[in-house]
């Protein structure tokens, strides 16, 4: 019936069934019925998103595309593991020695650039300075922490 | 009722492919070796088998689907432990029905019914392969097809994959053996169980009709 029996067992088999009326009727009809599963049961197509999400996940564990981040995921490769230590490293010395660098040469510069700065804002506070005889100044909840005469930033 | 109005003229479909030994075994070295259009073949040689061999176990298309998803992404990884590259068919449905009964370990897999589209999509795929004359040939060929769906699910589970492999996948004993991992004299004897349970269901829903369309 399946083709599993050699040239002289399958010999054997149909000269018995050709005398035996009964196991005749018994090979018969489970043939028949092997028959009938067969021709009436379809082969179920398979979608193409099946072999798309098989494709991506083996790309994945090939590194030709970056797989989604997962904790078993591999380490990266050299040199890219080094990227984030070394971009680390140079900010913390960028910290560290900054203020050392070109300190004494651009001072003077930068100090008369500050106090001219400060000068201006100076001249407009004090424009929009309110007296201390205005009404309002009673309702200025910081007036005693304040010194009229007395600027901060007033460069001498 | 002629033989004709029960649809069960023979309509053989087969998963025989045209490729043959060699080249599978070359395409599973290939693959081996990481190449993945080489991997793309075997799929398409054995993807849609491996596809209807889960879902005659589960009786879901969306479990099949994920199943047969986890089964190839599983061959690909484990490929290099494969031996002897002749025999990846036999492998592949191994590695699909352990996959099928980690999944349901713990309980059967219930048969779901077919939602409309999937129904009208195997109904589609029926009559590309088996075009029937008339409405009345295609209910009754549909109500025979949804009896034997219901009887190779309630095989036991023993009986079913042994079943499905050597009536629908024409697999030999010896295959049988090696994918359900039993002895050969227990898958022969299994399979004849099966067939004589599955034989008196479809004799008893045909009545006198039965076995008229195929004489010996």
């Amino acid at each position: 019936m399946d083709g599993e029996l050699d040239g002289a067992e399958s010999a054997a088999v149909q000269s018995h069934l050709k005398d035996c009326p009964s196991c005749r009727q018994e090979f018969q009809s489970l043939k028949a019925s092997l028959e009938i599963v067969e021709d009436n049961l379809p082969k179920l197509p398979l979608r193409g998103r099946v072999w798309h999400e098989i494709h991506s996940e083996i790309q994945g564990d090939l590194g030709i595309r970056a797989p989604a981040p997962s904790p078993s995921a591999p380490a990266p490769r050299w040199p890219y593991r080094w990227i984030p230590v070394t971009a680390v490293a140079g900010l913390g010395m960028y910290l560290v020695l900054a203020p050392f660098w070109g300190s004494s040469e651009h001072e003077p510069d930068v100090v008369q650039r500050f106090n001219s700065f400060i000068e201006s804002r100076q001249i407009s506070s004090q424009a929009a300075t309110i007296s201390a005889d205005d009404p309002a100044w009673d309702e200025n909840p910081f007036r005693e922490n304040l010194e009229l005469d007395s600027n901060p930033f007033s460069v001498e | 009722m002629s033989e004709d109005s029960k649809g069960l003229r023979p309509r053989k479909k087969s998963w025989k492919t045209d490729i043959s030994g060699q080249q599978l075994e070359v395409l599973v070295d290939r693959a081996k070796n990481g190449d993945v259009q080489a991997f793309q073949d075997l799929y398409s040689v054995f993807g849609e088998r491996i596809f209807n061999y889960i879902y005659r176990l589960c009786g879901s298309r969306e479990d099949a689907e994920d199943l047969t998803q986890d089964t190839f992404i599983q061959a690909f990884r484990k490929l290099g432990t494969l031996k002897e590259n002749k025999k990846i068919q036999s492998w592949l449905y191994r590695i699909a029905q352990n996959n099928v009964y980690q999944k349901f370990r713990s309980k059967r897999p219930q048969t779901e019914s077919l939602d409309q589209d999937d129904a009208q999509e195997l109904s589609e795929a029926q009559n590309r392969t088996t075009p029937r004359k008339n409405p009345e040939e295609s209910a009754l060929a549909e109500e025979l097809e949804e009896l034997i769906e219901e009887v190779i699910q309630s095989l036991p589970d023993k009986y079913r994959q042994v079943f499905v492999l050597a009536a629908i996948h024409k697999m030999s004993y010896q295959e049988i053996s090696q994918i359900v991992n039993r002895s050969l004299a227990s898958v022969k004897s299994d399979i004849h169980r099966a067939r004589v349970v599955v034989r008196d269901q479809i004799k008893e829903y045909l009545g006198e009709n039965y076995g008229m369309s195929h004489p010996l």
